[in-house]
């Protein structure tokens, strides 16, 4: 951790590199995802109506995203206890007594079947219940067998206590609430059978990943069912769905929070203010700067589809009492309302809401490093490697001046200014909002200088400095980006680069518009293939898969923990016969041969399965 | 008068029901000499971690003498009265340093360097590379207690996005975090909740049961990374079984459930919080739920605001920002470690056997690096509170001579609890070598 100004930095470059594509696509790994904390309550909503309002996991946010971090989480003793808390409290909640019981099975096990040939776990009644309420919880069919296990559930937890549907069909929703099935997305794979050798997702895991991409929450009936019949494979099916759930309320709000996470307002919480110097910094106006952005970002983006960019450069406010104060406005009553907001306001977009300019400052003084650092990462995507290790940090003495002044000195230190100069320059385009937002005309008593330079773009404050931002090239390809990362919840491989770029030209395409960039990623391949679970190795003794040469397609098998054995014809040495024994799609390509020709020793080519002239 | 386990007691008072007690242990469950359990078992040494983050300054922290009985410097002279009870190692080194907090954090938890998962902004994203610590003790201790671990959280700064290394102590491996509790009503009912039904428990371990199954059968269709996060998924059920199962549940404590403590006028209220975080965790070790803790006061590369001593920053960045002699950061270490000072009494005026709880406990004090502003890792404060039950002399400074491993430091903490470990750490941390004077 590296506080502003004082790092010295080698070498500092920005990247990543722009893959010309030449590296080909794979995907990313596949791995389980377990639920983010709106996932799981929504999926429990979804499932029970209920509403748990108790404590759950906090998302592991990684790379900028909860998605990313759901790869790696887990559940310690903890959060298990949490979950295991919320899927009783849930069961129930939903399941108070033995008529909603009833009712919530559909039916009375025992009932209208002969009681001397039906036992208690092949009473179709209860078969039905846990296979129905199975498919919603966990997103896909049951085996039998696992039909089974939650049927004996019910049985033993019935003949146990006593014949109240009550505790057993509690118990089955319980058990369903606490499966790894519900806690993780699971995508496993299947091959796929365009291209061999690829796994792609199948129809109910995809089902699982849009669903929870545009709506965090679990797929509909109406998605599993196309995810059963197979049409949920065919481009123009799941785009209709994908377009039908973009419609949905829920998709605001999971819109909204990918913003939220992108634009960092999470921190808004674990910031300080010091309460002397702001006192007007409450946790009311905290909710004020947290809520406007939402309702900037639901207005722009998500009600009125304008481009991306539009956010950088746009005028809008939501302002109440408190937060009008900070942009030097009179408003009445805590409600937030729209305004435009007034030219002398000088704010330019989004950035220049008091939520941004808050987060990135420090509790007393302004951080114009913190506020460049993040255009340059966070919507520029243009990284500053880490310091080398070992570096001593500088001593900050104060000086005269303001705190441009100051920086400005220590970026004289050629051991910093590498680095700072890509991030300082950017933040003091914003050095007339302190550090909870509100204009101030001088720092320290000396006038403000908020002119800066992003890459040969000169501006002069925050609204020249927004229009920059939104100008600049390398902002489509990062909102892409990120928003590719957020939806294949892994930070993006150099085999994806190309599907990166692919997307971006897409995104291009609309016009900067959200959905061109939703619908572009999900019709990608990004977006519905997956790696092997394990590059090489596997579970299964026996197991065979599909494998592929280039040479044609066969089989291969887990052996020993790894794949071996593929039985695809493989690539041989080309032979001078008119054959294309290494199938790159040319026959007796550089075949050559020693001989004895007229003038002595020499070599020969092969044309056509022909030998040449000896030369 | 025939002597009483503390599980017998229960059963007797409560006509054979299902729900358990644990309970402060009582005169007449002890041997006559008040030295042991009335059936001879030793009495439980207890292991943990007082952490708190962004070093000191050695200038005004290290003791101003060597030896026994030493005398502290400014930062712990509020302590004094605690001498007889701690011991401070000075002047030994974290061998693997590589990078600011990170491998100091690691260094000192895992004796090891740190795992690095990614890079962001100027810095890298880490986590730990082994258990911590506290866990190694937890894995002593198994089977003892119904709660493998506690983990407590006092000031509620966390990182963003640096890795599990600057928002987490307790780790079960490389991303695989324990939590710390910092909502006292939370870990008043997680430790002391009982459940109302006995047979709704039955049905619970029931479940549990069939979820380990599931959770086994998926782990054998995945990848190596993904079948160790679900290792630790069916772990965590284990316990939560084996604690449904056991007869110990709630113990003798205050009806009244403790509430978070909100911010006054901006301020977060840090006394108050670790006051009562003090209690929960001296009754959790009294009524012995658990024998491995953590408290982690502050996290490494914290950002909490100290404004009881005027600061008006967090603590990082006042470490790099302050002037020199940097008044506020060494107030504000005097302050934590009046905080410590309540911690440890709280475990001291808590009465077991012919003694106290710190008596039979072994506590490492520490941070993730030596000073804040210069990033060093050499002269490394460290501490040992408590007597593990007569392994600890107390008291004691040492101070190497020879910039020694620090997990010299940690494995005598392991040690001096009874975790009789032969070697602490890993690579550049490993050490099979205590600090043989502060162990009695």
């Amino acid at each position: 951790m590296v506080p502003l100004l004082l790092v010295a930095v080698v070498g500092c470059g920005l990247g990543p590199d722009a893959s010309e594509g030449v590296v080909p696509f794979e995907p990313a790994p596949a791995r389980l995802h377990r639920l983010t904390d709106a996932q799981l309550r929504n999926a429990y909503v979804s499932l029970t109506g209920v509403a748990w309002t108790g404590a759950l996991p906090d998302d592991y946010v990684l790379y900028g995203y909860a998605a990313v971090g759901s790869a790696e989480a887990t559940l310690s003793p903890v959060e298990l206890e949490e979950v295991e808390a919320a899927a009783w409290g849930v069961a129930q909640a939903a399941i108070p007594d033995a008529a909603t019981a009833t009712a919530f099975m559909g039916c009375s096990p025992g009932q209208r079947v002969d009681p001397i040939t039906t036992s208690l776990e092949t009473d179709p009644c209860l078969r039905g219940f846990v296979a129905g309420l199975g498919r919603r919880a966990w997103r896909r069919p049951l085996a039998g067998s696992e039909v089974d296990e939650l049927a004996e559930l019910w049985r033993s937890v019935a003949g146990s206590l006593s014949s109240d549907p009550t505790m057993p069909t509690q118990a089955v929703l319980a058990l369903l609430l606490q499966s790894p099935d519900f806690l993780y997305r699971v995508e496993l794979g299947e091959d796929d059978p365009d291209a061999p050798g690829r796994r792609r997702l199948d129809g109910f895991e995809l089902a699982s990943r849009l669903a929870f991409l545009l709506t965090d929450g679990p797929p509909d009936d109406g998605l599993l069912l196309a995810a059963e019949d197979g049409s949920l494979l065919e481009d123009a099916v799941l785009r209709h769905h994908a377009e039908r759930l973009l419609a949905t309320d829920a998709a605001r709000e999971a819109l909204s929070r990918f913003f939220d996470e992108t634009l960092n307002l999470a921190e808004l919480d674990l910031v300080q203010k010091d309460a002397e110097t702001f006192p007007e910094w409450t946790p009311t106006l905290k909710e004020a700067m947290r809520e406007e952005i939402h309702l900037i970002v639901e207005q722009l983006v998500l009600d009125e589809d304008q481009p991306l960019d539009a956010l950088f450069t746009t005028n809008l406010a939501y302002v109440n009492d408190e937060l009008g104060a900070i942009y030097g406005l009179t408003m009445t009553g805590s409600e937030l309302q729209p305004v435009v907001l007034p030219e002398r306001a000088a704010r330019g977009g989004i950035l220049g809401r008091a939520a941004f300019l808050t987060i990135e400052s420090n509790a007393t003084f302004n951080s114009p490093t913190h506020r460049g650092k993040y255009v340059r990462s966070r919507l520029l995507c243009q990284d500053i490697p880490a310091p080398p290790p070992g570096i001593p940090t500088l001593d900050a003495q104060g000086s005269e001046g303001t705190l441009r002044q100051r920086l400005e000195q220590h970026m004289e230190d050629p051991s910093c200014n590498g680095c700072h100069r890509l991030m300082d320059p950017i933040g003091f385009g914003f050095e007339h909002f302190n550090p909870v937002g509100r204009w101030v005309d001088r720092d320290s008593g000396y006038p403000i200088d908020a002119t800066g330079e992003l890459d040969g773009q000169k501006f002069d404050g925050a609204v020249e400095l927004g229009e920059a931002i939104a100008g600049h090239e390398a902002l489509p390809g990062c909102v892409a980006r990120n928003f590719y990362r957020h939806a294949v919840g892994a930070l993006e491989g150099e085999s994806e680069e190309g599907a990166i770029e692919a997307l971006t030209e897409e995104f291009l395409e609309g016009d900067l518009r959200l959905r061109s960039l939703i619908l572009g990623l999900v019709l990608s391949e990004g977006f519905w293939t997956i790696d092997s679970p394990a590059d090489g190795a596997c579970e299964v003794e026996g197991e065979a898969r599909p494998c592929a040469t280039d040479c044609g397609s066969g089989v291969e098998f887990c052996r020993g923990g790894v794949w071996t054995g593929c039985n695809a014809p493989a690539p041989a040495a080309e032979v001078c016969d008119g054959a294309d024994q290494d199938c790159d799609g040319t026959a007796d390509e550089e075949v050559l041969r020693a001989c004895e020709g007229p003038g002595g020793p020499g070599v020969q080519e092969c044309l056509s399965a022909q030998w040449q002239v000896c030369r | 008068m025939k002597p009483l386990s503390r599980r017998a007691m229960l059963r007797g008072l409560l006509g054979g029901g299902a729900v358990g007690v644990g309970l402060p242990l009582l005169e007449l469950m002890l041997s006559p000499n008040g030295e042991a359990h009335a059936d001879g078992s030793e009495l439980p040494t207890r292991f943990g971690v007082w952490f708190w983050g962004n070093g000191v300054k050695t200038d005004r922290w290290i003791p101003l003498t060597t030896g026994s009985n030493w005398v502290p410097n400014e930062n712990m002279a509020g302590i004094a009265d605690l001498v007889p009870y701690l011991s401070v190692i000075s002047g030994c080194e974290i061998k693997t340093a590589t990078h600011p907090h990170h491998s100091g954090m690691t260094g000192m938890l895992t004796g090891a360097p740190y795992y690095q998962v990614g890079t962001t902004r100027d810095t890298i994203i880490s986590t730990f590379a082994y258990p911590s610590v506290d866990q190694d003790a937890a894995s002593w201790f198994a089977g003892a207690t119904p709660f493998r671990s506690v983990e407590i959280g006092i000031t509620r700064f966390r990182g963003t996005d640096e890795g599990t290394t600057f928002e987490h102590l307790s780790h079960n491996g490389p991303n695989l975090p324990n939590p710390s509790e910092y909502d006292p009503g939370a870990l008043y009912r997680r430790l002391f909740g009982v459940s109302s039904d006995a047979r709704v428990d039955l049905v619970r371990q029931s479940v549990l049961d069939v979820v380990g199954d599931q959770v086994g059968r998926l782990q054998k269709r995945l990848g190596a990374t993904d079948r160790q996060r679900l290792e630790q998924h069916l772990d965590s059920i284990r316990q939560l079984e084996q604690r449904l199962g056991s007869e110990l549940g709630a113990c003798e404590v205050p009806a009244t459930e403790p509430t978070a403590f909100a911010d006054v006028n901006g301020q977060e209220q840090i006394e108050p919080q670790n006051d009562v975080m003090s209690e929960l965790c001296a009754l959790a070790l009294a009524c012995d739920l658990t024998r491995a803790f953590s408290v982690q006061w502050s996290t490494a590369g914290s950002g909490v605001i100290v404004w009881q001593v005027g600061a008006t920053d967090g603590a990082h960045s006042n470490s790099h920002f302050e002037a020199s002699p940097q008044p506020v950061v060494n107030a504000s270490v005097t302050f934590t470690m009046n905080q410590l000072g309540t911690f440890l009494r709280r475990l001291r005026d808590t009465p077991e056997g012919g003694g106290n709880l710190l008596d039979r406990c072994s506590i490492l004090c520490t941070t993730e690096l030596t000073d804040g502003l210069s990033h060093a890792n050499t002269d490394f404060p460290i501490m040992i509170a408590g007597l593990g039950g007569g392994r600890l002399r107390g008291g004691y400074h040492y101070r190497s001579g020879s910039a020694e491993n620090t997990s010299k430091a940690v494995l005598t903490a392991l040690r001096g609890a009874g975790c009789d470990y032969g070697s602490y750490g890993h690579d550049g941390g490993y050490v099979t070598d205590v600090i043989g004077s502060v162990l009695s």
